[in-house]
């Protein structure tokens, strides 16, 4: 230990390099911390914004009342609750000039919603965030706007629920509260009290009972966690249990997506402040060697050597890591103050404790065991070099070098299983990197082998550069590397954004269903067009649509086949429910709106009869997952009493934020046109102003027909959807700043480490412009091919992460990779030649003694 | 032990003492997804039952489950149309639900579920119809006026007439699924029995 | 004798041939003798010294100093067995550049685990002639004063043999000629044994006796 001083001593009297280190340092690792602060800022507004959906954090839902019992388990498993109830019914309501509708009545009592608001519209157009503790008071009522007409009532009028008259007080102008139940008719909002008065829950009654809760205390994972606890310990089949992420299937599908990509953003984050720190490590390392030549000269043992120069690796990554925590708090503030306009949603104040522990971990942990292989390799250094002048290179490498590269690497992945709170992404994550880090080793290997090779050029510092680079291999290789794999990170985000972006894209608003038509029978698709004409508005993507049972899969008895794993859960146990059923078929010549093939051949067009071959059916992908097809399947379906079988030939996905009705199981024309069957149908956006007398007309002129008006559930979703694209487009941004923090701190590092070159060119007497160019040639051309290749790799990595993660197309965006290798080579080529027009000033002797 | 032997004996007393009809019979079940048997299987919803039940006495029996799940009234014609191609000779209707739970007009589903019964019964098919009511929260009001449909139907077509297709099972927690709505296995053989007399009647 | 050898033997091995750079070399060196080993570049002079020294291990061969078998020894013996024992100086100095002059002298006492370091430091350098510059760094010397700092780093143990590679190789004449003096009045005084690596045949006449390497073999 009291030799360790010496080893203190070297850092402050080499101040500067030990600042240039640590400053590089905490920068990689502050543009983690930035990059923290806002995922989980992100992270935090989008999932507030699902909570809104819900109006709650999680909630228990049942067509029965939810009993005492199993709220005291939620509140035994969580003491720190507040609790709404709320009961859903349908039920035929009438006007005051008896016109009635059927309408979707929601009791809440005076705490509900938790998130969010009920805006309502008064009589005079007065838009006001509605008080639900108003409803509990007095028999009031709160009605969606489309009621207006349908039941034929203004504001001050009364109407008739059940067996008692409710005053409209308000319009409901907008409410975010999706529940269990359907969206299939117009909402009421009533005071629970008052739901007795009506006398509709009785025996025989159908309602959704739900009981909400707000946790202040819980975290999300906590919340999931709860969740699953709250699974286990009501076991009741009745019983619906879900979080705000599950309450819709739609956010819960974009908050997944949002919970991957900010995983992958913190890993590639993390890699990138890795890759960083091992350059930097690793280049102050080697230069260490020399000296431990000397100490073992002088008598020092191996292992103390080892032992101190660990301890002061440690002690420069926990100053590096400090400081970088230190940047991140002084930061926010500035973060707060330049983004509070542009941001859509709050900054995170703090740290997450996490972050912190990461930060140290990686500073810490991380810088020795980056050191590793060059600290098993000290056994071999032969002091006996220190007698002669002719060499640097004091390591001849075993294979414990290579071995010793293991334990950072299971570091690392373990770090960003962590990180990303996924097994799964962490380990793809890491075996992708690896490969691509092999790969670039390679190609940089041969890329400098080429260089030797080419003919000398007639330009003087590019031969030197040329010359150079490949003569310093390692060196070559470990700037080519580090260079490479930042560029392969800071790109790779952009790309998966672009996959995510295109699988969350939502069609132009003409393209968006405001109403979905359906139960419309064969000959009212005529009237159904000329209603339409008549409103100017398409009818989009209308289906046929025939109920059928499948029977056999490949002559199996379809309904005694086993699903695959045995462990019943709720969700597998609908599965097994769902073998049982019916499905609904349809027929289509061509794709349908959002749809593409993923798997399999089209169809090959109308089915011929007088053929040997089967009709061609195409299936949903995620259904033929969940009820174990395959292409080349043989289906055999009963439709109403008459057998068809048909041959799998192609598996297709659905893009669901076309919104479009779609179906699992297609036929190719020719073969159910026959078959009873009903159509359905949707309607893009309309204008308000028509909105409600197309609505009108279509009941009147088609009474069977159900049409519901899916808008406003579009919107919310839409708005979501918007929050989390400009969350993506945000977050790529900022990972591309913290990339070039770390290929900054790369290149200013590696830039002055070479002022003895300079020095020593400069005492040749070569011509400061011919040195600048030197050292411009040298790191362009390295950053130009390691950046083509970084993202090259990039583009692989991203194809298998789209695929293999997201299960997403992969969308090739072109205009990132090539911003970023400008930028890249533009910021190389700046601070090569800041930092060696900076030596050139200095007297070369200067630089010289320097290096001793 | 004692209510064991003596069905046992009647299943003997039937089979030895009645002779198997040979006529060909052929019903078909018109109906939504309470016919079709919704999240049950195939064998436990009650038209296959009634089958199972039927076919050891009547050698040239067919039952069509015509059960399809969402469907309303207003596909009743264009299903008969197609269903009569295979000559049925009984047809069961049980259709509406769905016109009353998502409230269309129900003059409509009068008229739909009258063109049907008219369509069958010109081709010399004869109907079964059965009752359907709605869930006590759709108002007295419009209950009522849904189940008169099918009392009016029966009475102005005299047709056998099932008053209530759910009865004994809507409401009973035990007896249906935890949606409230469809019935679950159990639910169908109380259906099954509720069925079976009147099909037997017309046979 | 303070060092024996036997047999000792190095060899390269480059491309497919083997090159004996130490070949069945047998020394026999007393107590307090001056030894001087020329030879031309090439000769496998330095290979011996490395050898002699520890710093790299033979092929073949024993050593023994002060009546211990290095040849034999862990690293860890010979790491504290040169701290003690033997004391080196470096044509290229190696000292440590972030270290002052009493601080580099202080590095070797404290490696070897002495007591009362600063002053036995301050007064080794005294006896280089550099009391007066042991705060400096080595950049902030001249090439003489930092080959001082380093003798002075090689016999702040009292080591019994003080070896020398070319110590005044990269100084010019009239320092050379001060720091070469030193280190002889230095090792008569103290009673040392000093084993000198030059091709300065002059030099090499100073000393008592004088060893000839050529291709590896002892003259």
């Amino acid at each position: 230990m009291r030799l360790f001083k010496y080893f203190i001593l070297q850092l402050f009297n080499n101040r500067n390099f030990t600042i240039l280190f640590i400053l590089n340092l905490s920068f990689g690792l502050c543009s983690f911390v930035t990059l923290d602060i806002f995922k989980s800022s992100i992270n935090y507004s989008l999932k507030s914004r699902s909570k809104v959906l819900l109006g709650a954090d999680f909630g228990l839902s049942a067509r029965r009342p939810i009993t005492d019992k199993e709220i005291e388990s939620i509140n035994e498993a969580e003491t720190n609750n507040l609790r709404t109830t709320m009961v859903e019914i349908f039920s035929m309501v009438a006007g005051p000039s008896s016109k009635s509708k059927l309408v979707q009545i929601k009791a809440i009592d005076g705490s509900f919603p938790f998130y969010g608001e009920i805006k309502l519209k008064s009589n005079t157009n007065e838009i006001y965030n509605g008080s639900t503790k108003n409803l509990t008071i007095d028999r009031k009522v709160w009605i969606y706007p489309e009621l207006l007409t349908l039941l034929d009532v203004k504001i001050g009028q009364k109407i008739k629920i059940g067996q008692s008259e409710f005053l409209v007080d308000a319009i409901v102008e907008s409410d975010n509260a999706e529940g269990v139940s359907t969206t299939m008719a117009p909402r009421v909002y009533i005071g629970l009290p008052y739901v007795k008065d009506t006398e509709l829950l009785k025996f025989g009654s159908v309602a959704w009972y739900t009981q909400l809760f707000k946790f202040p205390m819980l975290s999300n994972s906590q919340l999931d966690e709860f969740k699953d606890s709250i699974e286990k310990a009501l076991t009741s089949p009745e019983l619906k249990i879900y979080t705000h992420e599950n309450v819709s299937e739609q956010s819960a599908r974009i908050l997944k997506y949002l919970n991957d990509f900010l995983g992958l953003v913190s890993i590639a984050a993390l890699f990138l402040a890795a890759i960083g720190g091992a350059f930097l490590f690793r280049s102050y390392l080697f230069k260490q060697l020399k000296f431990f030549g000397v100490y073992l000269s002088l008598g020092m043992s191996l292992k103390k050597i080892i032992f101190n120069q660990t301890l002061q690796l440690l002690l420069l990554g926990s100053i590096g890591s400090i400081l970088a925590i230190l940047f991140g708090y002084l930061l926010t503030p500035f973060l707060d103050f330049f983004t509070k306009d542009i941001l859509p949603f709050a900054l995170q104040k703090s740290i997450e404790p996490k972050t912190l522990g990461l930060i140290l971990l990686l500073g810490c942990i991380g810088s020795v065991l980056i050191g590793l292989p060059l600290i098993t390799q000290l056994n071999n250094i032969k002091p006996s070099i220190l007698f002669s002048s002719k060499s640097n290179n004091l390591l001849t490498k075993n294979a414990w070098y290579w071995v010793a590269f293991i334990p950072g690497l299971i570091f690392l992945w373990v770090l960003s299983v962590w990180q990303s709170n996924s097994w799964q992404t962490g380990t793809l994550f890491t075996f992708l990197f690896l490969g691509a880090g092999v790969i670039i080793s390679v190609v940089a290997y041969l890329f400098l082998k080429l260089l030797n090779i080419l003919p000398s050029s007639k330009t003087l510092s590019l031969n030197w550069a040329i010359r150079d680079l490949s003569r310093f291999p390692l060196a070559s290789i470990s700037i080519f590397l580090s260079i490479g794999l930042g560029m392969l990170l800071l790109n790779l985000i952009p790309q998966i954004k672009a996959s995510i972006n295109y699988e969350l894209s939502m069609p132009k608003d003409s393209k968006l269903p405001s109403f979905f038509i359906f139960d419309i029978q064969e000959e009212q698709l005529d009237p159904l067009i000329k209603i339409s004409k008549d409103f100017k508005v398409n009818l989009n993507q209308t289906s046929p649509m025939v109920r059928a049972r499948l029977l056999t899969v490949n002559n199996k008895e379809f309904s005694k086949m086993k699903l695959k794993n045995k462990t019943a859960t709720r969700e597998e146990e609908r599965q097994q429910q769902s073998r049982n059923r019916g499905y609904n078929l349809s027929y289509r010549e061509d794709l349908g709106i959002g749809e593409t093939i993923i798997e399999g051949r089209a169809f090959s067009g109308t089915y011929d009869e007088s053929g040997s071959e089967l009709p061609e059916i195409s299936v949903e992908k995620r259904f033929s997952k969940r009820v174990g097809l395959k292409i080349g399947d043989i289906l055999e379906f009963d439709i109403q009493g008459v057998n068809i079988k048909g041959k799998v030939i192609n598996l297709r996905k659905v893009r669901w934020t076309t919104f479009q009705p779609n179906f699992f199981i297609q036929f190719q024309p020719g073969v159910l046109e026959q078959a009873p069957k009903t159509f359905l149908s949707s309607i893009p956006k309309l204008n308000p102003s028509i909105k409600q007398s197309f609505q009108d007309e279509v009941v009147k002129i088609l009474p069977n027909v159900s049409i519901i008006d899916v808008s406003r559930l579009v919107e919310r979703i839409k708005k979501i959807i918007d929050h989390m694209s400009f969350a993506l487009q945000f977050m790529t941004i900022i990972c591309l700043i913290a990339g070039f923090l770390v290929l900054f701190s790369i290149a200013n590092y590696q830039a002055r480490q070479r002022s003895s070159d300079i020095a020593l060119l400069k005492s040749l007497g070569s011509p400061f412009k011919t040195i600048q160019s030197y050292f411009l040639w040298q790191f362009g051309l390295l950053t130009f091919f390691a950046g083509i290749f970084g993202v090259g790799l990039c583009f692989i990595m991203s194809y298998f992460m789209s695929k293999l993660l997201f299960d997403s197309n992969w969308i090739l965006d072109i205009k990132t990779p090539a911003l970023s290798i400008t930028l890249l080579i533009l910021v190389s080529m700046a601070i090569t030649s800041i930092a060696t027009s900076q030596f050139l000033r200095i007297k070369p002797t200067k630089l010289l003694d320097n290096q001793s | 032990m004692f209510i064991k032997f003596i069905s046992l004996l009647l299943f003997f007393t039937i089979n030895t003492f009645c002779f198997a009809d040979n006529k060909p019979h052929k019903i078909i079940f018109l109906g939504d997804s309470l016919t079709e048997g919704y999240g049950v299987s195939f064998d436990e919803s009650f038209p296959r039952l009634i089958e199972n039940k039927l076919k050891t006495k009547f050698k040239d029996l067919t039952i069509v489950n015509a059960g399809s799940s969402g469907s309303t009234s207003a596909s009743a014609v264009k299903r008969v149309k197609w269903l009569i191609k295979s000559k049925p000779t009984i047809l069961f209707i049980a259709l509406g639900a769905n016109d009353g739970l998502r409230g269309l007009n129900l003059k409509q589903t009068e008229k739909n579920l009258q063109d049907a019964i008219s369509l069958a019964t010109s081709n010399n098919i004869k109907v079964i119809l059965a009752g359907v009511r709605l869930p006590s929260n759709y108002g007295v009001k419009f209950r009522k006026q849904f189940e008169d449909i099918y009392i009016n139907l029966a009475k102005n077509n005299s047709l056998t007439f099932i008053p209530y297709l759910l009865k004994d099972v809507a409401g009973i927690k035990e007896l249906n699924q935890s949606d409230r709505i469809h019935p679950n296995k159990e639910g169908h053989k109380v259906i099954f029995k509720t069925v079976l007399p009147y099909i037997e009647k017309l046979l | 004798m303070i060092l024996k050898t036997s047999n000792l033997l190095k060899t390269f091995t480059q491309g497919s041939s083997q090159i004996h750079a130490v070949n069945n070399v047998n020394l026999n060196i007393k107590p307090g003798e001056t030894i001087a080993i020329t030879g031309k570049s090439g000769s496998g002079k330095t290979t011996l010294l490395s050898l002699l020294t520890g710093l790299d291990s033979a092929t073949s061969g024993e050593i023994d100093i002060l009546g211990c078998k290095i040849t034999k020894m862990s690293e860890k013996e010979l790491g504290s067995f040169r701290a003690d024992n033997i004391g080196i100086v470096f044509q290229q100095f190696h000292l440590m550049p972030h270290l002052t002059a009493l601080e580099n002298v202080s590095l070797a006492l404290e490696i070897a685990g002495a007591n009362n370091i600063a002053e036995k430091a301050t007064l080794a350098l005294e006896t280089v002639g550099l009391k007066e510059r042991i705060n400096h760094l080595p950049s902030e010397l001249s090439g003489g004063e930092n080959q001082r700092v380093a003798i002075a780093r090689a016999i702040v143990n009292n080591p019994k043999i003080l070896f020398a590679d070319e110590p005044s190789g990269n100084l010019d004449n009239v320092t050379g000629e001060t720091v070469m003096n030193l280190l002889f009045d230095l090792t008569k005084k103290n009673n040392m044994t000093l084993i000198l690596v030059t091709h300065d045949q002059q030099l090499a006449l100073r000393c008592d006796r004088q060893i000839n390497i050529i291709n590896g073999i002892i003259q």
